[in-house]
């Protein structure tokens, strides 16, 4: 018995897990634009709310899942707003925190590009949550006309996620019964795990490598293209949310260009 | 090549890049159509490389310098690519996580009809063909990853049958099932073999449920093939040679050959019924006919109704779990109220069929699991109240894989590594990491990677990693997968004469009832998160009941003792290993005894 991966595939008969994988991907690349066009505050936390109803709503998914699933990246955007906040210069002084000046306009774009790091895995974790990797590779060749060699080598990064997520897990505990988690504090948690790259990346390779094996065997690359059992076409619903998403990132960018919506650059920002 | 060939090897020599010597030496080998050829050897000899050969996956996929021709249904693998040869032969792994690609039964079967450019409702219909000849067409629209073991082989058989191949190789495709996934594995592979005549040829360590099925017996050792013939007379031929070339016999040979072998010009047994004759024709001529009768065994505990039993009184435990309950995030449970108590010192197995909590289990006793509900006290100190550091100076746990495990960049400093963690003085690391090379048979390699060492290596030298510690309690988890005889009965003379040395505790998590019956002392079945029986070892083995729960087969010796009973003789039910039984005939024919 396995535990559960968090960047793996679930079918929980959501919305999303129904929806066809191009456009999901068409979503994925429109929420990031739109998160990329500002450095305001509130127009981050008003994408990150959206982002979360999706999930939760759309995608079925908890918020206790969400989180086993990026609270790794949520730490390291905590630790990148902590640090530009710090060291950026700005032009608004706000307050005086043990000796150091804080600017107004410093924290609203740390806090901003903090955000939307974070909020691109959240994405990347709807998609690979609620996307089977087969759909995708069978889309991406229906629907995109990619050849199935590239997609199908699209499908194995997915299947190879949540094998890295387990390589790890396992790893780290393995090796905390060997006494390597005993290397106190931040230096020695670096060192800790750099030991775990190896075996991880060991493993990870020999999985890969039966993988290829196992698709080689059954004739995979025999002919210059392959035949589908499943349709995986985008239909109406897909094309009209699709439309309608590139369209609200172009109004976006327009507004920002127009000067209407204050995109938020740090003046000083090199 | 005449029509009658399905595979030919010439000459077949193969050294892989970065190797310095060859795995394949040399190789000629000719199997017939609808043969079914089973390849053995100690771990290390070329079986797998000479398994890989046979569709093109050496040289084009594994590469190296390659000589020789290996030419399959008259093409040779050199100038095919491995995808064209799909057709003409399919390959199942070991790994059965592994080689699966899709998320579901019927997209993996899909998958290289789909590369073969079949039609789609054309492709359905061979799809549902194969799955109903592998017995899991009910389960078509099943996640993969939510099979059992053997279920996931069977899955792999028929995303292979599904091509329509004319010859199978199988490289040990059972390595990782529980006895009974182990032997539906086989059942599916003798009923295609009658129905589709199709050719197989499989790599595998279990001899005792093959030795009747298979036609022949090739056995390779340094790369070459250093026996072949029908299994008997192979068998016959390697009894005296067994434990030098590292070979697995079946049991029910070893019980005639550990007697005085074959009679002259004869064969060794390689089935329960001929065992039972010859067995049964020495006592009827010997002068005391079922005189020495062994002592009864019989188990002091043991739950038919799902239950836990009540753990075994021990006035001095090592270990006690109590009312343990584990479920991964919001699965159903994976332990359930599940209790035991391990006294000190000795071997004790536990076994089960996959997903059955075994490893959970374990991990819940090392702490790399936080259990729901339960106590678990190790040598009177719950364990949930010790540092990482403290637990890990008294309990040891060695993974199924080995590589997990390693942190270092040389075999010498992986062994010294916890030594020098526990800031133990340099000259007792020395001995203590000298001494275990040398136990564990890698004297010569201390200066290379972990990673680059063979699958058998790296075991011996994961399970190395921990014995240095000689910490009270060590869990083995499947320390054998892959392990020939030689190695797995060195193993466990290791670990038995650390458990007389040092009074540690060994638990040993396994689906070898073969090693169970000759090395545990106590056998602890699990089933479905519960612990279904606790007790003596030989008393697992005679309750029917219990195995087929567990997915568990008891060992041929087991067969062999009753099928004597049933002609009259006074064996009893505790005898289960090779060993036991010799006693028994011994005692019986020997006129001292009589």
């Amino acid at each position: 018995m396995a535990r559960q991966m968090s960047f793996a595939y679930r079918d929980t008969g959501s919305w999303l897990n129904r929806l066809d994988p191009v456009t999901k991907f068409v979503g994925v690349v429109a929420f990031t634009f739109i998160a990329f066009g500002t450095y305001i505050w509130w127009a981050q936390v008003a994408i990150t709310i959206a982002v979360f109803l999706l999930a939760t709503v759309g995608g079925r998914m908890s918020l206790a899942a969400i989180w086993r699933g990026t609270w790794y990246f949520a730490v390291a955007s905590v630790g990148f707003f902590v640090v530009q906040s710090w060291s950026l210069p700005g032009t608004q002084p706000w307050f005086v925190f043990a000796g150091h000046q804080f600017y107004a306009d410093t924290i609203n774009f740390a806090f901003s590009l903090a955000v939307r790091i974070y909020i691109i895995f959240v994405l990347s974790l709807i998609f690979v949550r609620t996307t089977n990797p087969r759909d995708l590779a069978v889309a991406s060749v229906q629907v995109l006309r990619v050849p199935y060699r590239i997609a199908y080598s699209l499908f194995v990064a997915l299947r190879i996620i949540p094998l890295i997520e387990d390589q790890f897990a396992t790893v780290r505990a393995a090796q905390t019964v060997r006494g390597v988690g005993m290397d106190p504090g931040f230096r020695g948690r670096i060192r800790n795990s750099v030991r775990y790259a190896l075996p991880v990346l060991v493993g990870v390779m020999r999985e890969a490598n039966v993988m290829v094996l196992s698709m080689e065997s059954r004739a995979f690359g025999a002919f210059p293209t392959r035949t589908f059992v499943d349709d995986v076409r985008m239909g109406r619903r897909g094309v009209v949310l699709s439309v309608g998403l590139i369209v609200a990132v172009i109004v976006w960018y327009v507004l920002i260009g127009l000067g209407v919506i204050n995109a938020g650059f740090l003046h000083n920002y090199q | 090549m005449s029509d009658d060939i399905a595979i030919e090897l010439r000459g077949v020599r193969f050294t892989p890049d970065g190797a310095t010597h060859p795995v394949l030496d040399g190789v000629d080998l000719v199997v017939r159509r609808g043969e079914w050829v089973l390849v053995m050897g100690p771990s290390g000899g070329g079986k797998t490389t000479l398994a890989l050969t046979m569709n093109g996956i050496v040289p084009h996929l594994v590469t190296g310098a390659f000589e020789g021709d290996v030419i399959v249904s008259g093409r040779s693998t050199r100038e095919t690519p491995v995808a064209s040869m799909a057709t003409s032969i399919g390959m199942v792994f070991q790994d059965p996580d592994g080689q699966i690609v899709h998320e579901t039964v019927r997209d993996e079967v899909y998958f290289g009809l789909e590369n073969l450019q079949r039609e789609p409702a054309d492709i359905v219909v061979a799809c549902e063909r194969s799955l109903r000849e592998v017995g899991m067409l009910d389960l078509r629209d099943a996640e993969v990853m939510s099979l059992s073991g053997g279920q996931k082989q069977r899955v792999s058989l028929a995303s292979v049958l599904a091509l329509g191949p004319a010859i199978i190789v199988l490289d040990e495709p059972t390595a990782n099932l529980d006895p009974q996934g182990m032997r539906d594995v086989f059942e599916v592979i003798a009923r295609i073999r009658r129905e589709r005549d199709v050719t197989i040829v499989m790599v595998e360590h279990h001899v005792d449920e093959l030795a009747e099925l298979v036609d022949r017996l090739i056995v390779v050792d340094e790369g070459r093939i250093v026996h072949d013939g029908p299994p008997a007379e192979v068998f016959t031929a390697v009894a005296p040679v067994a434990e030098r070339r590292a070979l697995w016999l079946p049991q029910v040979s070893e019980i005639v050959h550990a007697l005085d072998g074959a009679k002259p010009g004869g064969l060794l047994p390689i089935s329960v019924e001929a065992c039972v004759a010859e067995l049964d024709r020495r006592l009827a001529s010997g002068p005391a006919h079922g005189a020495r009768v062994t002592p009864v065994v019989t188990p002091v505990a043991s739950a038919t109704n799902g239950a836990s039993p009540r753990p075994t009184a021990s006035a001095d435990p090592i270990l006690q779990v109590r009312n343990l309950s584990y479920a991964y995030g919001t699965a159903a449970p994976v332990l359930r109220d599940v209790s035991l108590s391990l006294e000190r010192g000795g071997i004790t197995a536990i076994c089960g069929p996959n997903g059955s909590g075994k490893t959970t289990l374990a991990k819940c006793i090392t702490r790399i699991n936080a259990p729901a509900a339960g106590t678990i006290f190790l040598d009177g100190a719950d364990v949930t109240k010790l540092s990482h550091a403290e637990l890990s100076s008294q309990v040891g746990y060695v993974f199924q894989n080995p590589d997990h495990q390693f942190v270092a960049d040389t075999v010498y400093d992986e062994l010294a590594y916890s030594l020098r963690v526990r800031k133990l003085d340099g000259d007792e690391i020395r001995e203590r990491v000298e001494r275990m090379l040398g136990l564990m048979d890698l004297v010569g390699r201390e200066e290379e990677s972990p990673f680059g060492l063979s699958v058998g290596e790296r075991r011996r030298l994961s399970v190395a990693t921990m014995l240095i510690l000689g910490q009270k309690l060590l869990v083995l988890d499947e320390p054998t997968i892959g392990q020939d005889l030689a190695r797995s009965e060195a193993l466990f003379g290791i670990l038995d004469e650390l458990c007389r040395e040092v009074s540690s505790t060994m638990v040993f998590i396994t689906h070898d009832m073969r090693l169970v019956a000759d090395w545990c002392q106590r056998t602890v079945v699990m089933a479905e998160g519960v612990v279904q029986y606790d007790g003596p070892t030989s008393g697992a083995f005679v309750d029917a009941d219990l195995l087929a729960r567990a997915h568990l087969i008891a060992p041929p010796v087991i067969d062999v003792s009753r099928g004597l009973r049933a002609r009259g003789h006074g064996v009893s039910d505790g005898a289960i290993t090779v060993a036991e039984l010799r006693a028994f005939v011994d005692g019986a024919v020997s006129p001292v005894s009589a």
